[in-house]
Parts: C-alpha cells; structure tokens; sequence
C-alpha cells in the first residue's frame, strides 16, 4: 500500500513538472524544477490544499510568479490565500482566475 | 507588447487552462484513487449563476440589469437577462470609493443540494476582497479603482485622458455544489464561473471655446517698417524703447546712480511698460472658456485650464510661420506705395463634448460620447489693389484677393449603444484660396501681365476627437501649395508669349497644431 502511494506520488509530481516545465527558466535544471515542484507542494498542503488542481495551482503560481507570490502585495494572491471564509476548491479557483489575469494585466502594461 | 510579456501571457493562459483540464478538482494529489465511480451519491447540482444589479445607470437612468451563467450556454446580448456561458463577463460601471459602491447580487440556483452545511458554496471578489460562504446568495460591492484626476491637482489633458488610461478591473465569481444531477441523464454542473468586470463611471463634460487668437488687427503689414509686425511685436518695442529711456535717465543722473544699478532701473521701467501694455497677462488669455469637469456621482471635478497654455503658444507659434507670406509677396517687387490690408484667425471655435462608460441595457458596458464641434482652423482674407504710374511712360497695375476658411465641423456626434460606432468627418473642411496678377504696359508697344493663384489646405495626423480611442488629439497641419504665376508678354510687332513661372515654392508645414 506505501509503494503504490509513493508510486502516485512520483506520478503527481511527474504531472506537475510537466505543468510547469515551460514557465522555468531555460537554465534551470530538470531536478531543481522538481525540487521546486516538492517544495511548492508541500507548502500547498500547510496552506490547506489537498486536491490535485488546488495543489496544481499553487504550484503554477509559484512558477510563474515566483517563489515569494504568496508575499507580495502588488497582486491579489496573498489576499485570496488569507481570505478565512474561502475553502480550498475556492482559493485554488480565485488563484487561477488572478494568474491568468496577471499574466493579461502585464501584458496591458507592456 | 514585448516579446517576454507575451510569452508571460501566453504561459499565463495556457497553464490556467491546463489546471483545469488536466487535474481533478475532487481527487486527492499525489493519492492513489479511492471509491468506487458507481457508488451512488445524494443529488447535488446548479443550474445556474444569477447576477442582478437592483440599482444600474443604464445611460444615466436608473434600471435593472441581469445575467445568468449557464453551463455551454451561447452568449445572447440585448435581452435582460443577457445569457452567459460559464467563465463569461458581465460588465458594470462604478464609481470612486468617495461614494456609495455599486452592489451587484449573486444567486445560485441549484437542482438539488446534497445538504446545506457545504453547498452551494459561493466565493467571489469584490473591492473589499475575496468573500466564501455557504449560501444560496451574496451581495457583492463594487468601485472603480483611484485615476489620477482624482485629486483634483491633475492637468488637464491628464483628466482629459485618464478614462482611457484606465483599464477595466476584473473580478471573480464562482458558485460550486458536488455535480451530483438529480436524474441519472442529467448533466453535472459542479461550479459555474464569470467574471465581473468593472468600468469607471466618471461621466466627463468640456466646453472649450478659444477666441480669434489673431483678430485682423493684429496681424498688419506696414511698408515702413519692411517687415511683418503683430501687435506683440509692437509692444516688445515699445518695451525696449521704456527700458533704453531708463537706461539713458540712469546715466545722465548722479542720483539715480547712488541709489542702484542700471539693470535695476531699467527692468523697473520695463516692467511697468508691460503692465501698461497688457504684457503681463494677454487679454485673450481671459477669453479662452475651457471648462472639464468630471462628475464621480456625487462629487464633481473640475481640471484646471494651465495645460491649454501649451496650446496658446502652439498657436502663437503658427502666427509667426503665417507671417512667411510675406515671402511670396515681397517677390512681386511691386516698389514703394503699396499698401496691403491681410486679415487672419487661427483656431476659433467651440468644441463640446460629454463622454464616459456608461452601461447598457444587456450585459455590456460601453463608451458612450456625444457632441460637437465647430473650430475654424484659419480664416483669412486678403485685399491689394495698387497702381503704378511712371512719366506716363509705363503704367502697372497689382491686384490681389481672395478670402476662405478651413474648418473643422462635426455638429452632433453621438453613441449611445455598443452596436454602433458613428463616424464624424475628421478632415478639414474648405481652403483659403487667394489670386492675383499684375498688369503692365511700356508706352504702347509692350504690355505684359502676371496672373497667379495660391491656396492653403489643411490636413490632419493621427487626428481624433469624439472617437472610441479620445476625445482630442493628432495634428493638424496646415500647408500652402506652391504659387505658379501665368507670365504673358505682348510686343505689337511680334506678338504675344506665355510662360509659367514659380512665384514662391509650396511649404507643406506652413503651420502645425499639435492636440495630443
């Protein structure tokens, strides 16, 4: 039963890397993405996220935000993520919704 | 766009959808799956996501507007409620915190709900925040986001320009339930999703109006003088004759001597020639009207009118390169006795105008403008008639006049739905035409004449006003073609001949007024 969890496990974050792998930098390697992709995922889980697209999510907009996107004041991520009255599926939703809106609102600015 | 942005936006996009389609909303991450697909689950469903604003200014009439979300629903406009697919927008206006915000009520209309502790679970985002609770509906609360004539500081063209600076905010709104349907053949609606997207709902007004900046008195040509002089150009003289007589006082005095320097004394008399001549604050300054306001609900501002400067010595600019006339003229070499009388306006008109997001009936939210305008980009006229006699030898006679206006003139312009886009007539309208000739005879045996015709015509650059982009800016450029004169000579005993000769080149830039 632990092989095959950690067998899913591998698979997920297989999964992810793949996700990801476009938006990490050129020079990056393919085990510091992954590394990136495990520590992404378990702050995923401190912050709640349990589901495979709420987690996926985070992970995304750690990728492409950077690693700090939960700090920062500039876009409304930090304000999704310490919402109280939001669940997990709810967050993950508004924090898709803010990263494919960032990614338009920098494109506006440019 | 830059090439980084782009690749950011694309990434952007792609990976918000990829997240969607490629990772379960319900599976556990990184667990192996668990269940069985055929266990049997208690009904829970939507049908759809209601969004009502009980309080809209529909084109500044109160109303009610509405949409509902549906899963694989095509978009209908111009029907209330407006039908949206789910992920779709439904557009508002709002105005700045310093007023009351705008509420837009959500409600989720379900099949049937596996229990009411968890669903529908509603979450959203509105200027306060994210909000999620359990509930069937919700109120959300809406205002723009701060522009820069909200401090009232702003120029004008900053006001002038702020709503299209701003772009529309968007926010989110999502109802979920299990996705249970009722009926085995029923269709799983787990979550539908749109978007609130939040227009200003500043409603601007300007009256512009400029004066004759160059009234026909104020451009004269004097044959004393051998050149053109303004009536600024006067008084700079005359400021400089002031300043001279000080300087000479100063020297010729012991006294003034002791009590301070030449330059002191000089610029004491010049300034006080300037305040006797209007120097200081040119009279047409006062006669400009130019009055934006901007009215946030309750609050009004009005921007204040240093910026139209710039314009007034734009134009003051264009007087002195109208001046260049006198290049062609001088070429007639006409002699002494000749007088010409040319009047000139640049620029006098009024422009009207009032604009601003405003919502419409459906879903949509669109940029509404009405108005008009009249300027009159050069008006002029000119009028020469001179003879010349010699001995009663020769004999010449000069006549030039003409007269024209270009004009900008779009009376009423208007939008006032989303589904049409009025177009004003943008060029310049009409063209100052001038001819002339110059006749002569050497006793009886020659006799010549000269006939010529010159016309200014006006063009624009990237001019717009009262469009979807702005309500004014570009250039408009104003040209003089080139003046070809017909030269006839007529000899008694061998007959007459015609030739064409250049009196003066065209210039393409004889004056530029530059709006943006």
């Amino acid at each position: 039963m632990a092989a095959l969890a950690e067998y899913a496990d591998q698979c997920y974050l297989d999964r992810l890397v793949s996700l990801v792998s476009d938006s990490a930098p050129p020079e990056e390697s393919p085990s510091s993405v992954r590394e990136r992709c495990r520590e992404l995922v378990r702050r995923a889980r401190c912050c709640g996220f349990s589901t495979e697209f709420e987690v996926a999510t985070y992970v995304a907009c750690g990728f492409v935000e950077g690693m700090d996107f939960d700090q920062r004041d500039d876009r409304r991520y930090r304000s999704v993520l310490e919402s109280a009255g939001l669940s997990a599926r709810s967050k993950a939703e508004m924090l898709a919704f803010v990263l494919d809106n960032a990614a338009e609102e920098d494109a506006d600015e440019d | 766009m830059g090439n980084k942005k782009r690749k950011k936006k694309k990434k952007g996009n792609q990976l918000a959808s990829n997240l969607r389609t490629g990772f379960s909303p319900t599976q556990q991450a990184g667990a192996p799956a668990r269940g069985c697909p055929l266990k049997k689950t208690k009904p829970c469903n939507l049908k759809l996501l209601r969004l009502t604003e009980p309080v809209a200014d529909i084109s500044g009439k109160p109303g009610t507007r509405s949409a509902e979300v549906r899963l694989g629903q095509t978009t209908t406009h111009r029907c209330c409620p407006a039908l949206l697919d789910s992920g779709g927008v439904f557009q508002i206006t709002a105005q700045s915190d310093a007023n009351p915000p705008r509420t837009l009520k959500v409600e989720a209309v379900t099949e049937a709900i596996c229990s009411g502790a968890t669903h529908p679970e509603l979450a959203a985002m509105d200027s306060a925040g994210a909000h999620g609770l359990v509930a069937k509906q919700t109120t959300l609360k809406f205002s723009r986001m701060p522009m820069s004539g909200d401090s009232g500081l702003a120029g004008l063209w900053v006001v002038l320009n702020s709503v299209f600076q701003q772009s529309p905010v968007d926010y989110f709104v999502s109802a979920a339930t299990c996705g249970c349907p009722a009926s085995p053949s029923g269709t799983a609606v787990a979550d539908l999703r749109c978007v609130v997207q939040v227009f200003p709902a500043d409603v601007y007004e300007l009256e512009f109006s400029l004066p004759a900046l160059l009234k026909p008195e104020a451009l004269s040509y004097e044959k004393k003088s051998e050149e053109w002089e303004t009536v600024k150009d006067q008084k700079k003289k005359e400021i400089e004759a002031a300043g001279d007589l000080a300087s000479e006082e100063y020297k010729s005095s012991a006294a003034l001597q002791q009590t301070g320097s030449e330059g002191e004394f000089r610029s004491f008399f010049e300034d006080l020639k300037k305040k006797q001549l209007g120097e200081e604050d040119p009279k047409y300054y006062d006669e400009i009207t130019v009055k934006l306001t901007q009215k946030d609900g309750s609050r009004s501002l009005e921007a204040p009118v240093q910026d139209i400067i710039n314009l007034i010595r734009a134009i003051d600019n264009a007087e002195y390169a109208f001046k260049q006339i006198q290049d062609w003229i001088e070429n007639f070499q006409v002699g002494p006795g000749v007088s010409f009388k040319v009047e000139c306006q640049f620029l006098a008109g009024r422009v009207s105008a009032k604009w601003g997001y405003t919502e419409y009936t459906d879903d949509r939210v669109f940029f509404a403008y009405a108005g008009g305008i009249k300027i009159d980009l050069i008006k002029a006229s000119m009028d020469v008639n001179a003879g010349w006699k010699c001995a009663g030898l020769a004999d010449a006679f000069l006549f030039i006049n003409g007269e024209g206006t270009i004009s900008f003139n779009a009376p009423e312009i208007a939008k006032e739905s989303p589904d049409e886009a009025p177009k004003a007539s943008l060029k310049p309208e009409g063209e100052l035409k001038l001819s002339g000739g110059v006749q002569g005879a050497l006793g009886w045996i020659i006799t010549g004449s000269v006939k010529f015709e010159v016309a200014f015509k006006a063009d624009t650059e990237d001019f717009k006003v009262l469009c979807d982009d702005g309500i004014f800016g570009g250039k408009v450029v104003i040209s003089r073609e080139p003046v070809f004169g017909q030269f006839t000579v007529t000899l008694r005993l061998w007959g007459s001949k015609t030739h064409q000769i250049v009196v003066a080149k065209g210039n393409p830039n004889l004056a530029e007024f530059d709006l943006s």
